[in-house]
């Protein structure tokens, strides 16, 4: 299909010396910018489907079609060029001595011209918010901030498809939200399509699509609201539903239906403090 | 752990500052070879004087030059020593079995001993001048030629920057590993030197794990960043040579005039 930025069918893929495929026969797809979030337990197989999808890990079988290139040898060098992937450890994704150097690091690799580099990686270090930290080293950031160099490091070169990788699980609350918005709102503008790997449900509920994985197998996909509907077969898979979603399923139960698709847990409070409010 | 060995650069930007680091790493060698011309006291007057007007222009305090001789002040005491007591000639001032104090000796004790703290001021210049990833670029491009007979460069200095990167990040992770064992009632720095040596061992296992998870996660990110090897790559830093450079050129070339003039 036309609209589908990456599809992959029939994949497996075992590690070296296990006894099971940490992927079995996994078929999905992804459309053309949308946000699609795959969820699993640990171990689930969620992280080797995305270095599956970026050739960094070879599948025993199946056929993966990123942006109309199947995925082989002679094509995963464009298809790095084309997928941007933050992974979960801000430490151990930071190349570069100082931050414009680490934003560097993939256009160098690309052999993106010096002059072409300096305003690209400048561009990308305004887009995150960044640009004052250009010339501090990664032992003077956050965690947060050296997330968003890594994310500046993608934006620089301007992919299709932005992976996260469990990116915001190492971080707090606040700067998981501030990293969320911060994807959300480079989707927007830059038309990108985002694959998310995460174990962090208020996270996934707020995307376009769910695939959920349990044991290397896809168990279920669909809209966030549908599967967490059915919440019990989530549980079956190792993961929690949202204590929203929990709250609203019971209150569903004694006749009392809330609208719309989604809430986090403030959201639902906003929503039912208001409920009955005249102010 | 927070005392770094490497960086001991001081941020400025002084004239020697922002001379190229390539210049700064040749000048250092070269004046240590130069400085060997120099063999009576007009000619170590001489480089002194040179070097006590160059220290200024970096404008880092004075301290942090005499700070540099102390790792090394054994080394110049017990060097200093040995030319006192072992070097015979001229007159005789004090004598006792084969030990002896001559004029020669303290006059070559002195040469060593000013030959030894003009040699650590400078190369102390160097590394405070000069941050440590200029010092890897200056190392890269001067290597550059050997790519001709296919030494791999750009993988060497690669390899450098992200070593000096990881510097800190490690220093971190032995501050925690070694925390994590004292709240378990790990005794660090106490005992005899055995003990202490005992308790170290358990934390170089930790480490060593650590260091590799992120060898490899390091090096799945480069790679899922296009890094194929050191061929087909552009820079984004680059050296330029400036005019200051071209200054700083012409100062050594005096000097090394000046000392071949002056020498016996």
């Amino acid at each position: 299909m036309a609209d589908d930025i990456i599809t992959v069918e029939h994949l497996r893929y075992t590690y070296q010396d296990a006894q099971v495929a940490a992927l079995d026969d996994v078929s999905l797809r992804v459309p053309r910018g949308t946000w699609v979030s795959v969820i699993g337990h640990n171990g689930s197989g969620k992280s080797t489907l995305a270095k599956n999808i970026l050739g960094l890990l070879e599948p025993d079988a199946g056929v993966i079609n990123v942006d109309g290139m199947v995925l082989s040898e002679e094509t995963v060098w464009d298809i790095r060029s084309r997928v941007g992937i933050v992974f979960q450890n801000p430490e151990n994704q930071f190349v570069g001595a100082t931050v414009a150097d680490d934003v560097a690091f993939g256009l160098e690799n690309h052999a993106v011209p010096r002059e072409e580099m300096l305003t690209r990686v400048d561009d990308a270090l305004n887009a995150v918010r960044m640009r004052e930290f250009a010339n501090r080293e990664p032992a003077h950031l956050s965690g947060g901030q050296k997330q968003r160099v890594a994310i500046a490091g993608v934006v620089a070169q301007q992919p299709q498809i932005i992976i996260l990788d469990e990116a915001t699980s190492m971080l707090d609350p606040a700067g998981r939200k501030e990293i969320l918005a911060l994807i959300r709102e480079l989707k927007d503008r830059l038309g990108l399509t985002v694959l998310s790997i995460t174990h962090d449900l208020d996270e996934a509920a707020g995307s376009d699509q769910l695939i959920v994985l349990d044991d290397g197998h896809v168990v279920e996909t669909g809209k966030p609201s549908q599967i967490f509907a059915h919440g019990t077969s989530l549980v079956a898979h190792g993961l929690d539903v949202p204590y929203s979603q929990q709250l609203r399923g019971e209150l569903g139960k004694l006749g009392i239906e809330i609208p719309g698709d989604y809430y986090d847990d403030e959201g639902l409070v906003d929503y039912l403090w208001t409920l009955r409010s005249t102010m | 752990m927070n005392k770094m060995i490497l960086g001991r650069y001081i941020p400025g930007d002084s004239f020697i500052h922002r001379l190229d680091p390539r210049t700064k790493l040749l000048a250092t060698f070269y004046y240590i070879a130069v400085i060997f011309l120099a063999n009576n006291w007009q000619s170590y007057l001489l480089a002194t004087v040179v070097t006590l007007a160059i220290i200024p222009v970096s404008k880092v305090s004075l301290r942090f030059f005499l700070n540099g001789l102390l790792p090394v002040l054994f080394l110049i005491v017990f060097t200093v020593l040995i030319q006192v007591f072992f070097t015979t000639g001229g007159h005789v001032y004090w004598h006792w079995g084969w030990l002896s104090v001559t004029s020669l000796g303290l006059t070559n004790a002195g040469f060593i001993f000013v030959r030894l703290v003009l040699i650590i001021f400078m190369s102390t210049l160097l590394t405070l001048t000069t941050p440590s990833l200029s010092l890897a670029d200056a190392v890269e491009s001067l290597l550059k030629p050997l790519a001709k007979i296919h030494f791999p460069v750009t993988e060497v200095a690669l390899m450098l920057s992200i070593a000096l990167r990881f510097v800190p990040t490690l220093l971190d992770q032995t501050t925690k590993t070694m925390n994590a064992q004292r709240a378990r009632g790990v005794d660090f720095g106490s005992g005899g030197l055995f003990k202490q040596v005992k308790t170290i061992v358990p934390l170089f296992i930790p480490l060593f794990v650590t260091a590799f998870t992120m060898a490899d996660e390091l090096a799945t990110a480069m790679e899922a960043r296009g890094y194929r090897d050191g061929y087909g790559r552009t820079r984004f830093r680059v050296l330029r040579y400036g005019r200051g450079d071209l200054l700083a050129a012409v100062v050594l070339i005096l000097l090394t005039l000046g000392l071949i003039f002056l020498r016996n």
